[in-house]
C-alpha cells in the first residue's frame, strides 16, 4: 500500500478504520521506518497531552448554560440597551472563502452601477457557509460580511428588528472588484427579527454620523450607494 | 503487525455520531491531541495553536447539531483545524517561532515539493495561490493524502483536486520560486 496519510493514522489510533484496513497499515508499518515514526509521534503527542489539564475556556462551555431568564434584575436593562451587534474582534483569521460566480439579492438605489458592488454574508459555523437573503441565524452564530467595489469607500453598517442602526466601520477599497472580506467579524445577539446588513458607497471618505443620519432617515441621499442583505432571526 | 497501533484502535472505537454528541470537554478529551497538533504543525507558534485548538472545538461545539455522520468525527475536525489554522495564519499578527519539533515528513510521489521543509512550505503555499488548491497543496504534500483522500475530505472529485494541484505545479515549473531549488521537472 501506499504509506498512509496522518490523518488515516489519526483515524487509525481513534478506532474509526476497518479491520482490514487497520491490517493493511500495521503490514506497511511493520516495514516503513518513516511511518512508524510518523505513528510514534502521533502517540507521544497523545501522551503528553492526556497529562496536561482541559482548558478553562472548554470546561466552561461544557457546562449547561443558564437560562437568560434567572438573569439578575439589575442586568436586564444593561442588555435591553446593548447593541444589536457586538464587534468582536478586528479581521484576524477570519477570512471566507470568496465566491466569484453568485451574487445575493441586494437592494440597489437608483443610479448604482448594476455588477460593480455587492455584499455578501457568510456563516462561520465551522466550515464558511454563505447565507441567502432571508436565511434564518440564531443568537451566537458569528458572521463575517464580504464586499467588492470600485476604488472609494465601503462603510459597514446593521439594522436590528428594533431599528437601532449601528455603524461598524468604513474601508478604503482597494478598487479591485474582487470579493474581500470586511475587516471585521460579528456575533449576532439574541435581538428578535430581521436584521438587516449595510453596505454603502461612496467616492469620498464618508462621515460615520453623516452616513448613520442617513440610514435613520431612511431617505435617499444623493452620492450614497447602498447594499443590503437581511437574514431572520427567530421570535 | 503493530500491537500498539491494535491496542489504541480497540480502546477507542465509539460510534461516529455518539461521539460527536459527547460535550465538548469529551469531545476535548477524545480528539485534542489530533487537533492541537494539528495546530502546531501549521501555525508552528504554540500559543497560536493552543488559541486556535480552543477556537477549533468551541466551534465544532457550538454547531455539533450540523454535523450529520457524514464524515467520521475526526475527519471533520481535521477539516475544521485546517481550515481554522489557514484563516488564522492569513490574519494573525504574532510570528512563527519554531517552537516545536518538525514533523515527521510524509512521502508522497511528487517529492520536489513535499520534501521541502514544512516550516517554510506552509508558509510560502499560502502567498501563491488561491485558498481551496491551499489546502489542497497541503493535504497532499504535507499529510500525504491521495488525489481521492484530499477530494473525499473537500468535497471535490479526485480530477478536481489533480488539476488544481497540476495548475500549481505548472505555475512552479514555468515561473520556479527562489525558495524551490532546483524546480520543478
Amino acid at each position: 500500500m501506499t504509506h498512509p496519510s496522518t490523518l488515516t493514522l489519526h483515524r487509525m489510533r481513534y478506532g474509526e478504520l476497518s479491520a482490514d484496513e487497520v491490517r493493511d497499515i500495521e503490514a506497511h508499518l511493520t516495514g516503513c521506518e518513516a511511518c512508524s515514526a510518523r505513528l510514534q509521534s502521533q502517540l507521544s503527542n497523545r501522551a503528553a497531552f492526556e497529562l496536561a489539564p482541559v482548558p478553562d475556556a472548554i470546561r466552561v462551555a461544557s457546562k449547561p448554560a443558564r437560562s437568560p431568564w434567572r438573569l439578575a434584575g439589575w442586568l436586564v436593562p444593561a442588555l435591553a440597551a446593548a447593541m444589536a451587534l457586538v464587534v468582536i474582534s478586528p479581521f484576524s483569521g477570519t477570512e471566507l472563502p470568496g465566491d466569484e460566480t453568485t451574487l445575493v439579492e441586494t437592494e440597489r438605489t437608483k443610479g448604482s452601477n448594476q455588477g460593480a458592488r455587492s455584499l455578501q454574508i457568510w456563516l462561520d459555523a465551522g466550515e464558511p457557509t454563505r447565507l441567502a437573503e432571508g436565511a434564518s441565524v440564531s443568537p451566537g452564530d458569528r458572521v463575517q460580511l464580504k464586499y467588492r467595489a470600485r476604488p472609494g469607500w465601503v462603510t459597514f453598517a446593521g439594522v436590528d428588528g428594533r431599528g437601532v442602526v449601528e455603524v461598524y466601520k468604513a474601508v478604503n477599497t482597494d478598487g479591485s472588484g474582487e470579493w474581500r472580506p470586511a475587516p471585521f467579524s460579528l456575533t449576532l445577539d439574541d435581538a428578535p427579527g430581521e436584521q438587516q446588513f449595510l453596505a454603502v458607497f461612496t467616492s469620498e471618505r464618508p462621515d460615520r454620523q453623516a452616513v448613520a443620519d442617513a440610514l435613520k432617515s431612511g431617505k435617499t441621499v444623493p452620492g450614497l450607494k447602498i447594499e443590503r442583505v437581511t437574514v431572520v432571526k427567530p421570535r | 503487525m503493530n500491537p500498539r497501533a491494535t491496542t489504541i484502535a480497540a480502546a477507542a472505537a465509539l460510534p461516529e455520531r455518539r461521539a460527536m454528541a459527547l460535550d465538548v470537554e469529551s469531545l476535548y478529551r477524545r480528539y485534542g491531541d489530533m487537533v492541537l497538533g494539528r495546530c502546531r504543525a501549521l501555525l508552528r507558534n504554540e500559543a497560536d495553536a493552543q488559541e486556535v485548538c480552543q477556537e477549533v472545538f468551541l466551534k465544532v461545539h457550538r454547531y455539533r447539531a450540523r454535523f450529520r455522520g457524514e464524515a467520521s468525527p475526526s475527519t471533520y475536525l481535521f477539516r475544521v483545524t485546517t481550515t481554522t489554522c489557514l484563516n488564522h495564519m492569513r490574519g494573525r499578527r504574532r510570528r512563527p517561532e519554531d517552537p516545536v519539533e518538525e514533523p515527521p515528513a510524509v512521502m508522497v510521489e511528487d517529492s520536489a515539493i513535499a520534501g521541502h521543509a514544512l516550516r517554510d512550505l506552509v508558509g510560502r503555499l499560502l502567498k501563491t495561490t488561491d485558498e481551496r488548491t491551499q489546502a489542497c497543496l497541503i493535504y497532499h504534500y504535507v499529510d500525504g493524502m491521495t488525489h481521492q483522500e484530499v477530494g473525499d475530505l473537500m468535497g471535490l472529485s479526485a480530477a478536481a483536486v489533480r488539476k488544481r494541484i497540476g495548475k500549481f505545479r505548472a505555475g512552479m515549473r514555468d515561473t520556479p520560486p527562489d525558495w524551490l531549488k532546483g524546480g520543478l521537472k
